[in-house]
């Protein structure tokens, strides 16, 4: 595996309160890197630095073998042209606004091979190919403003791929559109990106979409990168509390370790004791992480049940979401359930009920402080 | 009423028999104010570009300099551009006091900032992000000026239409550093200063109205340029 572009110590100052700071990414060559964060955690800065459209104030930048920031001197050439014209040739950026020149949808697509003085011959086959591939050529004579926008993403990316770039950017491509549109697209995307064996960086801040599309994710979160792997490994084990956070772990609550039983660490939180399948050390701070659909609820206590960990509590709110109920439950801690409509019906719950909520030791994920 | 109404007949009789004084007159009227806003678009809209894409320190203070300049007083330019030229003056060897070049220097440095202004805010009401995206397709900054100016075309003929107007209805410093000499550099609004001081109001009235027509015809070519679909 060889990587297409490494960022070294990468620092960008973008307000008094928030800087941009990559101690290090590698985006390794034919992979796609699913860059997930919050709103303002600087995912779109990072894509600029990657897609060389903002210089980063510190920092090294790698790219297919070659260092290509900082640039070597000084030059009038790079103040009034694009420096080192031909990396930036190689990487595009699909932003999440189509951004079309006010021409025919074939023009916006042509416009990346003109800029490339490729014959006009050679333009109209690539152009036709790629009109194909997205299925769009019904719009070729369409000026680009009298289009849909999910055709104007369309062309959006046809316009990114007939340039054959080595490394594509796709800076929340589909978040304006609606769901069926931006699932077909997702799809598509994702097939075109594996078929032309191109590298590219998907940013988004939905967490089903990186499963979906993405080889690898990185985390970022107030400008760092917290934490980058698998993504069902990164959901699953989240390294720190903000990453729990983000990605929707709902419990997490902070506990210390008193006592070591077999496998068994048992850690008081609050004013109750959780048994949690982790090794751990007698005295160790760490924060217990619990999702809300692995509770559940019962009346009695269970005797003879595979659920280590049985609390007794009290309702304090419930809450309908779409599909479910969101239950807060005191237990000697606050503790969030999600119960389907039929479970509340069933055992008759209401505030102030008195319930138990159980869970298996290896429901619990566990991040050491 | 009297005077307004033979002053008219008198006109449309000078232009339909096409007088040859007022030929000349017009010819170098839309030469000179041709030439000096050419010139001040060849300079002035690349100026507006790249003030407007690039960064750096004392940026405002120069938009701001340059939006003064657009209504500064011909006057004011027309005795600058004669003390220069004046024979003791720092360019007096280069002999152009009251020659057509004068002028056209003369309303190049009237028009240049009326261009710059103009085209620096239709560049900068571009979406920033659009130029990011043309420039992340691999344009050069120089292919990315062409590229925005199909953008912007609108605003940019509406710019040159403004330029050539303050060109070709300047009088005060055409006079000061032309001298309004006839067959030489007699334009249309010196003339008509020159009949009108005379009392001359007919010729007066028909180099008005030829200056009038004169703008008219070249502002609707040049509209229709703008309002041409691609």
């Amino acid at each position: 595996m060889t990587n297409l572009m490494e960022l070294k110590n990468i620092t960008l100052n973008l307000s008094k309160d928030f800087t941009l700071n990559i101690e290090k990414l590698n985006i390794i060559e034919g992979e796609i890197l699913g860059l997930l964060g919050p709103n303002g955690s600087g995912k779109s800065t990072l894509i600029k630095i990657i897609g060389l459209l903002n210089k980063p104030d510190k920092g090294e930048i790698i790219f297919n073998g070659r260092k290509i920031f900082p640039p070597k001197k000084f030059s009038l050439k790079n103040i009034f042209f694009s420096n080192d014209i031909k990396n930036k040739q190689s990487i595009v950026t699909v932003f999440q606004e189509p951004f079309l020149l006010n021409t025919s949808v074939y023009n916006n697509i042509a416009l990346g091979l003109k800029l490339r003085k490729i014959n006009k011959k050679e333009i109209k086959k690539m152009v036709n190919h790629w009109l194909s591939i997205l299925g769009i050529e019904y719009l070729a004579s369409k000026h680009s403003k009298k289009i849909s926008r999910g055709e104007s993403q369309r062309v959006n990316l046809a316009r990114a791929f007939i340039i054959k770039p080595k490394l594509i950017l796709l800076d929340e491509p589909f978040s304006t559109l609606d769901t069926p549109t931006k699932n077909n697209l997702l799809y598509e995307l994702k097939s075109i990106i594996k078929e032309t064996k191109t590298t590219a960086v998907f940013v988004t801040h939905d967490k089903n979409e990186a499963l979906s599309m993405v080889d690898r994710v990185a985390i970022l979160i107030n400008g760092k990168i917290q934490q980058i792997g698998n993504p069902t490994d990164v959901f699953l084990n989240p390294v720190n509390k903000e990453v729990a956070e983000f990605i929707g772990i709902e419990n997490i609550l902070p506990g210390v370790v008193t006592e070591i039983r077999d496998e068994i660490s048992v850690v008081k939180v609050d004013k109750s004791i959780i048994n949690v399948a982790f090794p751990l050390n007698i005295g160790d701070k760490v924060l217990v992480c619990i999702s809300p659909e692995n509770l559940t609820i019962n009346l009695k206590k269970l005797s003879n049940s595979s659920a280590l960990n049985q609390l007794s509590g009290k309702i304090t709110t419930i809450t309908p979401l779409m599909h479910f109920y969101s239950l807060t439950i005191d237990c000697g801690m606050k503790l969030k359930v999600y119960i389907t409509s039929q479970s509340i019906k069933k055992l008759k719950l209401k505030v102030g009920s008195k319930i138990f909520v159980s869970f298996k030791s290896t429901a619990v994920h566990i991040i050491k402080q | 009423m009297n005077l307004i109404y033979e002053g008219l007949e008198k006109a449309i009789n000078l232009i339909i028999n096409i007088d040859p004084e007022i030929l000349k007159i017009s010819i170098l009227s839309i030469k000179v104010s041709g030439i000096s806003t050419l010139l001040a678009i060849i300079i002035g809209i690349p100026f507006g570009y790249f003030l407007s894409i690039s960064n750096f320190p004392g940026k405002k203070l120069v938009i701001s300099l340059i939006n003064t300049g657009m209504s500064f007083p011909p006057v004011v330019i027309g005795l600058l551009v004669t003390i220069t030229l004046w024979r003791s003056g720092p360019l007096g060897f280069l002999n152009l006091l009251y020659t057509p070049s004068a002028i056209i220097i003369a309303q190049t440095i009237i028009v240049f900032p009326i261009v710059a202004g103009l085209s620096t805010a239709s560049f900068q009401q571009i979406d920033k992000n659009l130029i990011l995206q043309i420039l992340s397709l691999g344009a050069s900054k120089i292919q990315l000026f062409w590229i925005l100016i199909r953008e912007i075309k609108l605003p940019i003929i509406a710019t040159i239409i403004a330029g050539f107007g303050g060109a070709i209805s300047e009088v005060g410093a055409s006079m000061m550093v032309g001298g309004n000499i006839l067959n030489y550099t007699r334009v249309l609004t010196t003339a008509t200063l020159l009949e009108t001081s005379k009392g001359n109001f007919e010729m007066a009235i028909a180099l008005s109205i030829i200056l009038l027509l004169l703008t008219f015809i070249i502002n609707l070519i040049l509209t229709l340029i703008q309002q041409k679909k691609i």
